[in-house]
Formats: C-alpha cells, sequence, structure tokens
C-alpha cells in the first residue's frame, strides 16, 4: 500500500524523494515549536531516521493537495498487544493551515488505522499550549488520557468512538 | 442578499457567534486563521454554514488563497452575484 485517496487529499508514502521538503518542513519555526524534538535535523540525521524506519512500520505519508505537497501525517509506536499506534499531522504550507484539508488526511489515516490495520486505540501527543491542535483532536473525538510531559498531553481516540462521529466527518470533509 | 452577508457588520456578527468568540474580537482587517477557536475542523464547520446560509460552496482551495476576514466576506459576495 502506497497511497491513500479520498476527500480530495492523497497521502503517499514517505519516499527518499521527499526527506528533503520534510526535513525544510521540520526544521521550519512554526512546526518545530510544536514538537518534542525542536532541536536542527541534519541531512545526515533526516537520512539516518529514514534508514531505521522498519518497511513495516513506515506509516508516514505526505498529504498532498492538488499535486502538491503540503504536509505530513504519520502512525508509528505501534503496540501490537494492546492494537494501538500513535498518529501525528502537520500541515507546513502555511496558506493550507486552517482549510478543512487536515480533517481530510485524519479521515483518510483513522480509517486506515482502524479499517485496515485493525487497530482499536490510536493515541495523539499535544502540546498543551497549542490550543488550535487540542480543538482539532477533541472536535475528531479524541479524549484526554493522561499528562506525559511539563508540555505534552496524551489523548485518544477509540474505533468506537471514531465510528461513532465518522459520518459526521465526512459529511463535513465534503467541501474540501 | 443573505442575512449574514447584507454588509461586514453583519458578517463579523456571524463569524463571531459561530466560532463562539467575542465580537469585538473580529475585524475585516484581521487574518481569519488567527481567530480564536479558527481549526481546521471549525473551518470546515463554518463553510458549512455559510453554505447553509447563502449557497455558496467555499473549497479548501478557495480558503488557502484568502487571507483576512474582508477576503472572506468579498469572496462569499462576488460568488453570490
Amino acid at each position: 500500500m502506497q497511497i491513500l485517496k479520498n476527500h480530495g487529499i492523497t497521502l503517499t508514502k514517505l519516499d527518499e524523494g521527499s526527506l528533503e521538503i520534510l526535513r525544510n518542513w521540520r526544521n521550519a519555526p512554526e512546526i518545530s515549536s510544536n514538537m518534542e524534538y525542536r532541536g536542527h535535523i541534519t541531512n545526515e540525521d533526516q537520512s539516518l531516521w529514514f534508514r531505521n524506519l522498519c518497511t513495516k512500520t513506515n506509516y508516514y505519508f505526505i498529504i498532498n493537495y492538488q499535486n502538491r505537497k503540503i504536509g505530513l501525517i504519520h502512525l508509528n509506536k505501534f503496540d501490537h498487544v494492546n492494537s494501538s499506534a500513535h498518529a501525528g499531522l502537520f500541515i507546513a504550507e502555511n496558506e493550507y493551515t486552517g482549510t478543512g484539508i487536515s480533517l481530510g488526511a485524519s479521515l483518510l489515516i483513522l480509517t486506515y488505522a482502524f479499517d485496515e490495520l485493525k487497530l482499536d486505540i490510536v493515541y495523539a501527543k499535544i502540546k498543551r499550549d497549542n490550543q488550535s491542535a487540542l480543538d482539532y483532536n477533541i472536535g475528531l473525538g479524541f479524549v484526554f488520557e493522561k499528562n506525559l510531559t511539563e508540555s505534552f498531553s496524551l489523548y485518544r481516540i477509540s474505533k468506537d468512538n471514531f465510528l461513532k462521529k465518522k459520518s459526521l466527518l465526512i459529511k463535513l470533509a465534503q467541501v474540501i | 442578499m443573505h442575512p449574514i452577508t447584507k454588509d461586514s457588520e453583519s458578517f463579523i456578527e456571524f463569524l463571531s457567534k459561530e466560532l463562539m468568540i467575542s465580537i469585538n474580537k473580529v475585524n475585516l482587517s484581521i487574518k481569519f486563521r488567527e481567530l480564536d477557536n479558527w481549526s481546521s475542523l471549525n473551518a470546515l464547520i463554518l463553510i458549512s454554514r455559510i453554505n447553509e446560509e447563502t449557497g455558496v460552496i467555499i473549497s479548501a482551495s478557495d480558503l488557502s488563497n484568502l487571507i483576512t476576514v474582508d477576503d472572506l466576506f468579498k469572496f462569499i459576495n462576488k460568488v453570490n452575484k
């Protein structure tokens, strides 16, 4: 599986050809400021990280809208005992933030996580002062799980909770 | 002309009500992405409400080309003509 497509959004599996744009996005202050690791990522760091991504657990996808790469969404930290994983997302191209594209991408990855990967729970680690991310994830159906650090909290969404909200979210995503 | 787009004051009132923020925090020159409670999800809820009120459909692509509340107001009125 290399491509997920719906709601006007295409998610393409991260490959070497997108590593440099991803590195530039990730090093931008408006993105790194909401991440746990905020140091500068070098070309070598990025290559090493990508090489260490196991093929079986590379669920990092570039978000494409109208043939333009605009952000990243991923699943990682798979826990096969508890059938869970962690999700993350950012829109890097400023003009597309707050336009609804995140919802299309989130619908794709959560549907994939629950329907294809058969997960029961997806977690999201969110910086507590990132109010728009908190509001967004709560709107999707995530609920507070616990505080992780001084700055970050863990939220979770179960398959059942997602299914309860999915039809409403799909209806909203129709205008993307 | 629909009630929410008859003038800029009505549109500002509509935005503040839909986003559940004080009307004092909304003006024509403000960048709508910087409004309190603006998020990807709330943007779509707002777009749905604008569609209900005016019949205008705003896509993510349209929204990406708009910056201020005034841009949004003018876009809706332009499409709605």
